[in-house]
């Protein structure tokens, strides 16, 4: 049945010491997941993980085709393309694919990441067959029609107003990756711009989708209560015949180091000013990743981390306070997003946030303070478990962004590893001013919309 | 905002199931004889749920749980925000708030220092009907987690301080949430539907009623509604029921028993005749829309099949609001209906949102749509796909601790009976016709509806005024219901008949 490479790696890792400054086997977790990994010949990669604790099963196909793929000029196409495919292959009559997923008790969504988009699906186990042949269908043969195509336009352009044009902080979100980077493929938000949205082809649909979807480009993952020789019975029969096409372009990234900050202004009307702040980081496959991860959860995680006690409660700058830094294919940054208190200015938060990292670049943390952020990171890690479609989400973002699916069992250990140092090296190295933008949201008073879009 | 989803912005589908419920080894059959096109034969793995009632009155559930090694409890005390003494709402939210800002052994930065060094979560926030605390926990860590939760429910502080510093946090997050056309709408929605009602006010509270809080206030709230005869707490976690048990019970016996009367608030009614909110936006480039009327409680014995009727009109991906709004004509990218189920009659909602030069005809479509199903009802394709989604769905709403104690809890505290855990499938799969039918023809808000629209008011008054009176208002004037009130929100109290 299914091609090379076949491996059951029956993964009783995962030992985690938690809340423990000293010992490590006492209280430690084991994490048992059941992982059976397999290629078909066509290049498909699929992972199935048994769990039959209930009597449902979710399904997650990853396509290694995210905006970091798009060029200038043609944004958003990813993400178009995502909703795009919700309308089927040619064997599933047209507009028919939710109410047949739906019909037979299932739910089903997508979304669109910088690096690869997904299609899910949650569903009692016995609804395995009829969603395989709905995912493989579209796979091999999406109908993409020019009602399909201005159909999704329409509503992806709702979407854009919804999330990014009438949202401060989505607006803001967008506005700092566009200024930060400059040749990254990172630069654009994954949603595309409006021009773009409107210039797409079917032409153009067509060339993506032949690309792209394509099964030695996407990764199969099944989580729940499936038998493994079945499952792989079923994929081989729907996914088998489905030809392999030629490996995708390669990702240019040319973004050229930068040499000091940047502070841009957002003006539009809100009631209170913002801003966030990027800095120039790694991919998640740096050796410094980890570190970063363990920096994060100490200036942004929970009510005891230094950003909300300082920047919230002590000084009564900030109505809120947030750290982001995704683990990316290619450099990320790590961001914050301060919202001001009334009668706050963007550069007192802009200040103090700066102050906050600077105390922590000189003093470092405290033992009890490193301690604390990897029992958060690696208690999230094992909560990310609850649930099949959470352990379908994280084996298929671990196989797409590091490679390997098992390197979802290193996890702990590379942050038990992370040393005082280790956390003031990386905040020194990437937490500076050199590698920073600012973009602040200056409230303007509210106008008529010049455009009508 | 990291990643840009396909789907709904809105988080409606935590609403479609917030207290649908399952428990004890289930393994549930079609109610015999009836409605054979939707079956489950699925069986749900949960091991049977132990409890005790304390002498305290305090109900406490526990269920077994070992597919992760951690704990998850949750309390459900009744003391949400339609408890909020008039002028003061928003204490119910203070209150809540202030559990885990310091107790009678450690302020409140140690408290916060305490759970996240376990890597555990604990926290606690007002609804309009309960106050919930919920808290997970390692299980390694379950008697540091659960000296903490009796720490905050039993002890807490609420010093002079950390009352005035939350009152500061708070009024702020009201500023900030009123940049957000969807948390405006919502925010207006309720001050139009339910006036001056206890339900009528955001549990955050204004910013007016905030002011006048004081710290007695806070106080006074605690001692009169955080009891335990009323309350319900539930535990789920990796060690065996009767452990798990006997140590809610060491925790929690010593809360005092109150002695005060369960409060009684009047029904709300609905609104008469079409009211139309236009809150000014001028900036915005598309506009959000919700029309909305009264609905129903959530342990009438109609609910389930109104929950059948909503779902086919704009619940999940192939409704006919979804349909006709999103995929047959491109009007928006979300578009949904459901009932808020609480004790009493909460609000039925219809939601979506369209650029402001096609608003009036999403507000239209949306209106047809409904008077369409009102008058032909669901096809029986409709109702089968509906029943197998919904049945299909209810076991993964029970997946994790944290979903499964919620669910148990939540059963118990809205009065339904413990059946329900295993026969809400059961009942969907029963739903009639005829069910459908009574249940849109009352409840969908066609020629009765409070409709709140977030825009441009310049450009929409006029495209709005065929579907009845427009009032015109600002943001800021949902924080102030006196400035919203029209004769749907001048309903007095007196349609009340007084229960609960």
């Amino acid at each position: 049945m299914a091609g090379q490479g076949r491996e059951v790696a029956r993964a009783a890792c995962c030992l985690l010491a938690l809340g423990l400054p000293v010992a490590a086997a006492k209280g430690a977790i084991a994490l048992d997941l059941q992982v059976h990994k397999s290629q078909l010949e066509n290049g498909l990669t699929v992972i199935v993980e048994e769990d039959h604790s209930q009597p449902t099963a979710s399904c997650y196909i990853f396509y290694r085709a995210g905006s970091r793929n798009e060029r200038p000029g043609m944004t958003g196409m990813a993400h178009l393309f995502e909703h795009m495919m919700f309308n089927g292959g040619a064997n599933t009559a047209h507009g028919k694919f939710d109410e047949i997923i739906e019909g037979s008790g299932g739910s089903t969504n997508g979304y669109t990441t910088r690096d690869y988009t997904v299609y899910l699906e949650s569903f009692p186990a016995d609804a395995l067959e009829t969603i395989l042949s709905l995912e493989a269908d579209r796979m091999a043969n999406l109908a993409i029609t020019p009602e399909n195509l201005e159909q999704e336009r329409g509503i992806v352009k709702e979407e854009r107003r919804l999330r990014v044009d009438n949202d401060t902080s989505g607006r803001l979100y967008e506005e700092l990756y566009l200024a930060a980077f400059v040749a990254s493929p990172y630069r654009w938000n994954p949603i595309g711009f409006m021009r773009d949205l409107d210039a797409v082809t079917l032409d153009q649909a067509r060339e993506y989708f032949r690309t792209y979807y394509a099964p030695n480009n996407a990764v199969l993952v099944i989580s729940g209560a499936v038998d493994v020789g079945r499952t792989m019975e079923l994929i081989e029969r729907y996914f088998g015949p489905v030809p392999r096409q030629p490996a995708p372009p390669a990702v240019m990234n040319a973004e050229p180091e930068q040499r000091g900050p940047k502070w841009v202004k957002v003006r539009m009307p809100a009631e209170l000013p913002a801003i966030a702040v990027g800095f120039k980081a790694v991919a998640a496959t740096h050796e410094d990743r980890p570190a970063l991860d363990v920096l994060q959860t100490i200036l942004e995680s929970g009510r005891s981390s230094r950003l909300y006690r300082r920047m919230v409660r002590e000084r009564e700058l900030a109505t809120a306070v947030s750290a982001y830094f995704n683990w990316g294919m290619e450099p990320e940054l790590f961001w914050f997003y301060v919202k001001a208190r009334p009668g706050k200015t963007a550069s007192e938060l802009a200040q103090e946030l700066l102050a906050v990292i600077s105390e922590l670049q000189s003093q470092g943390p405290t033992g009890e303070e490193l301690r604390k952020a990897k029992n958060q990171l690696q208690a999230d890690h094992i909560r990310g478990m609850k649930r099949t479609s959470g352990k379908a989400n994280e084996l298929g973002t671990y196989e797409v962004v590091f490679g390997d699916y098992r390197e979802i069992f290193k996890e702990t250990e590379r942050w038990e590893k992370v040393s005082a140092s280790d956390v003031v090296r990386v905040a020194q190295r990437y937490l500076r001013e050199d590698l920073m933008t600012t973009v602040e949201l200056e409230p303007q008073a509210a106008r008529p919309a010049v455009s009508a879009r | 905002m990291m990643s840009s989803v396909k789907r709904f912005g809105k988080a409606w589908l935590g609403v479609l199931f917030a207290a649908g419920l399952l428990g004890a080894s289930a393994c549930y059959l079609p109610a015999a004889g009836r409605k054979p096109k939707v079956e489950s034969t699925m069986s749900i793995n949960l091991p049977p749920v132990s409890e005790t009632t304390l002498e305290n009155g305090l109900r406490l559930l526990a269920i077994e749980y070992h597919e992760l090694p951690l704990v998850t409890f949750t309390a459900l005390i009744p003391a949400g925000s339609s408890l909020d003494p008039r002028g003061k709402e928003g204490v119910a939210h203070l209150t809540a708030g202030l559990l885990t800002r310091g107790t009678a052994k450690r302020d409140a930065m140690e408290v916060a220092e305490e759970i996240e060094f376990l890597g555990g979560s604990l926290s606690a926030e007002a609804g309009r009907d309960f106050a919930v605390v919920t808290g997970e926990f390692l299980v390694k860590d379950i008697d540091a987690g659960l000296a903490l939760f009796r720490e905050v429910l039993l002890a807490p502080s609420f010093v002079e301080r950390e009352v005035q510093m939350l009152k500061r946090e708070v009024k702020s997050g009201i500023l900030a949430l009123r940049e957000d056309p969807p948390n405006i709408a919502d925010r207006c929605l309720s001050s139009l539907l339910f006036g001056d009602h206890p339900y009528g006010h955001p549990s955050t509270g204004r910013e007016e009623s905030i002011d006048a809080i004081e710290r007695d206030d806070v106080l006074s709230f605690y001692h009169e509604h955080y009891r335990p005869e009323g309350s319900v707490v539930a535990i789920a976690g990796d060690l065996s029921a009767a452990d798990l048990l006997a140590r809610l019970m060491v925790a929690l016996r010593e809360w005092p028993k109150r002695g005060t009367a369960p409060v009684r608030l009047p029904l709300p009614s609905p609104v008469r005749g079409r009211h139309i909110l236009v809150v000014d936006k001028p900036d915005a480039t598309q506009t959000q829309i919700r029309i909305a009327n009264l609905g129903i409680a959530r342990a009438d014995p109609a609910y389930v099949g109104a929950k059948v009727m909503s779902t086919i009109l704009g619940g999940g991906f192939s409704s006919r609001l979804v349909d006709e709004l999103r995929v047959k004509r491109s009007l928006t990218y979300g578009a949904w209906s459901y009932f808020q189920p609480q004790l009493l009659p909460g609000e039925f909602t219809v939601g979506t949102f369209s650029k402001t030069a096609t608003a009036s005809e999403a507000l239209r479509v949306a209106f047809d749509v409904m008077r369409a199903y009102v008058i032909d009802g669901p096809t029986p394709q409709e109702m089968q796909r509906v029943k197998s989604y919904l049945v299909g769905q209810y076991p993964l709403q029970l997946e994790g601790p944290n979903a499964l104690i919620g669910k148990l809890a939540a059963i118990e505290a809205y009065g339904l009976p413990r059946s329900e855990l295993v026969t809400y499938p059961d009942k969907v799969a029963a739903v009639e016709r005829s069910e459908i039918m009574a249940a849109a023809a009352r409840y969908l808000p066609v020629d009765s509806a409070a409709v709140v629209v977030v825009g441009p008011a310049e450009a929409l008054r006029e495209s709005l005024s065929p579907f009845g009176p427009v009032k015109v208002v600002q943001p800021k004037d949902c924080d102030r219901p006196q400035a919203i009130a029209s004769e749907a929100s001048a309903r007095s109290l007196s349609g009340g008949r007084g229960v609960f």
